[in-house]
């Protein structure tokens, strides 16, 4: 396992250099990686194009765009793409996007995968409740795609980096082994960081920015004894 | 001197399995490490065939299942080629492959096999996509220089079965032409399959015998649901073996499931001396050709079916060209690329380079400007990787197939034959629910 680090953050790649996990994905993700596969000067609105349209198709389906689409979307011969990401379409373009075409498995008209073996359903057809505060009715529910576009929602500046994803990850943890939310006390003395920190981290607050981004709620606990489990999965 | 290995016995499947491979028969010689691409691989110096057995031999089954050794065996049968004593030594690899478990196979190697277990294809293209791709791709050719073609799929009665590669189905769309071209400057009858259509056996390549029998059984099915006369084996050395060993089991067990196929060689061959595709040597002036042996073609092949292909491409290539060189070794003593065995896609390209320096120095030491070869792995490794490796030496590589088409004298289809493709592609395009722009 490799990573490549930028803005401080972190990425997984795969031993071929592929985003691990493609929920990490973003924009300084390409950027950084640009260099690798063959573009040197930087990446143009035309290479965005390519790279928010094979993401936006992975989102929709599951699985990442054949070359022609993605060509025909953008009125691009196979050349002019070559030009534009000189390692190659999956080498190249997919690898700036984060995906391969081992992303995931995706069900076809004519064979249905089932739920347990196809992996994470696409984000497009993702359904998450929250109640009317916006906060995740049920934690089990989260996932990092959830934080995520939690953060835009609450309108943080920049995407998710290490520090907030440690802090994120903190509290879930401590929520699942002691069915209690730590205090913004206990979570910022188990990880190390001042409140001034916490709260430049995450401008909402503690409570209505990272316990919402981190899928938990006070009410949690008591809701999940009164069984709010009975209503129907995603 | 405290014993620093205990002898003990391997279990009794993996004993009867290696028994009926000859395993009990291995007296060390070493010369099947003598002419593997393996030995020597950097970060396994320590290892080689001859070391790996002698360790089954000792009962140290799971020290070789767990090892990267069986990964990095690229099936090519050298060894087995040497070997005095007729081990099979390639299947002995193939079924410590078959002993890892499937979360704990290397790289993307299961992912692929699975996604074609499930879907039909190796990179789990969706039906809709393939569909689309062939019917703009089909345009594409037919307004380039063949004009009236259109890719015929699911066709009832067709004369020949053919059966695409994910690879070209997902970004070497281009590459899939040559094909098409042979295709239609013969007039050939010919059709591919909607679904299931993946020509690549990753089964094989993962150790996973109900893969193997699984993607045979589709090529069977779909011939003889369609009523179909022929399969072209596919081209991947890998796959068509794979295709090959999967058939025979299915014989085995019903003989209704023997159906015609020929090799890519065969069919070309027939193609030429027929007449019905016609050759322009001069294209390929001032170049020297010559043949990569593919191992699944050549040595393998012959080993386990009683006929490899050596002398046909090379017949092949003499009808396209007029300076043809051959490599040594060539034929079953060639070296193998070192892509085989899922070394092309598999996580381990730095062995792959090593295992191809032999293939590299083959083709420096022959003075060819282009290397014509028969597998879709093989091509990867010689064009892709080994020039990254290797950089003395340039050269350039083509499938035998697109030799062929770069080769051909090509007549155009009459008025009377393009309506009858239109009216035919039409009918079909309806028929899958594609939409059709015929503008």
């Amino acid at each position: 396992m490799e990573t490549l680090k930028s803005n401080n953050k972190t990425y997984l790649l795969d031993n071929d250099g592929f985003l691990v996990n493609p929920g990490q994905w973003d924009e300084d993700f390409a950027e950084a990686m640009a260099p690798g596969v063959g573009i040197t000067d930087g990446l143009t609105p035309s290479h965005w194009e390519v790279l928010r349209f094979i993401r936006s198709t992975y989102r929709e389906t599951g699985s990442c765009p054949i070359v022609l689409k993605t060509c025909k979307a953008h009125n691009l011969s196979f050349k002019d793409l070559q030009r534009l990401f000189p390692s190659g379409y999956q080498r190249g373009a997919c690898k700036l996007a984060g995906l391969s075409f081992m992303a995931e498995g995706v069900s076809t008209p004519f064979h249905q995968i089932p739920q347990s073996l196809s992996g994470p359903i696409p984000l497009g057809k993702r359904v998450y409740r929250v109640n009317v505060h916006g906060f995740l009715i049920d934690p089990n529910e989260w996932d990092e795609d959830y934080a995520t576009f939690k953060a835009r929602e609450l309108q943080m500046s920049g995407p998710l980096g290490e520090k907030h994803w440690e802090i994120i990850r903190y509290t879930r943890s401590e929520f699942e082994k002691n069915d209690e939310i730590p205090t913004v006390y206990e979570t910022c003395e188990a990880l190390g960081i001042d409140i001034d920190e916490l709260a430049e981290l995450f401008p909402s607050g503690y409570h209505r920015g990272v316990i919402k981004i981190a899928g938990l709620n006070l009410a949690a606990k008591r809701l999940l004894d009164e069984l709010v489990m009975a209503a129907p999965m995603r | 001197m405290e014993a620093i290995i205990t002898p003990h016995k391997l279990p009794d499947p993996v004993m009867d399995r290696l028994a009926g491979l000859n395993f009990d028969r291995c007296f060390t010689c070493g010369t099947c490490a003598s002419g593997c691409p393996v030995t020597e691989t950097p970060r396994m110096e320590k290892w080689d065939i001859r070391k790996v057995l002698r360790m089954l031999y000792y009962g140290m089954i799971d020290e070789v299942v767990e090892s990267p050794f069986p990964w990095v065996c690229t099936g090519c049968g050298r060894c087995a080629h040497a070997c005095p004593m007729a081990i099979d030594i390639p299947y002995i690899m193939l079924h410590m492959k078959s002993l890892r478990p499937r979360d704990k196979v290397p790289g993307i190697l299961h992912k692929g096999a699975e996604n074609c277990f499930k879907t039909g294809n190796n990179m789990a293209i969706p039906k809709d996509d393939y569909l689309f791709l062939m019917n703009d791709m089909g345009k594409e050719l037919a307004e380039e220089c063949c004009p009236g073609f259109y890719v015929p799929i699911d066709k009832k009665g067709a004369d020949i079965a053919f059966f695409p590669n994910s690879k070209e189905v997902f970004t070497d769309n281009d590459d899939m032409k040559w094909w098409w071209k042979i295709f239609y400057a013969a007039k050939e009858n010919w059709t591919i399959p909607s679904e299931n259509w993946e020509a690549v056996d990753w089964g094989l390549f993962t150790g996973n015998y109900e893969y193997i029998k699984v993607f045979a059984k589709r090529k069977i099915d779909f011939v003889n649901e369609l009523g179909i006369k022929r399969m072209i084996m596919p081209d991947c050395g890998g796959a068509s073996y794979g295709c090959r060993v999967g058939m025979k089991e299915w014989v085995k067990e019903d003989p209704a499931n023997k159906i015609h196929y020929l090799y890519l060689y065969e069919y070309l061959i027939e193609l030429i001396q027929s007449g019905r595709i016609k050759l322009d040597k001069s294209l390929n002036a001032g170049k020297a050709f010559t043949w990569h042996d593919s191992c699944k073609h050549g040595r393998e092949l012959e080993r386990h079916f009683g006929k490899g292909f050596y002398e046909e491409p090379r017949w092949i290539i003499n009808q396209c060209v007029d300076s043809f060189t051959e490599m040594e070794p060539n034929r079953g003593n060639g070296h193998c690329c070192g892509a085989g065995g899922g070394m092309w896609p598999g996580p381990y390209p730095e062995e792959s380079a090593w295992h191809g320096r032999q293939k590299y120095y083959s083709i420096r030491d022959s003075g060819a400007n282009v290397v014509v070869v028969g597998c879709s792995n093989c091509l990867n490794q010689l064009m892709k990787r080994l020039p990254k490796n290797y950089e003395d030496y340039r050269y350039e590589v083509k499938y035998i197939w697109e030799l062929v088409a770069d080769t051909l004298v090509m007549e155009l289809w009459s008025d009377e034959e393009i309506a009858r493709a239109a009216s035919d592609a039409k009918e079909q395009w309806e028929r899958l629910g594609v939409e059709n722009d015929e503008g």
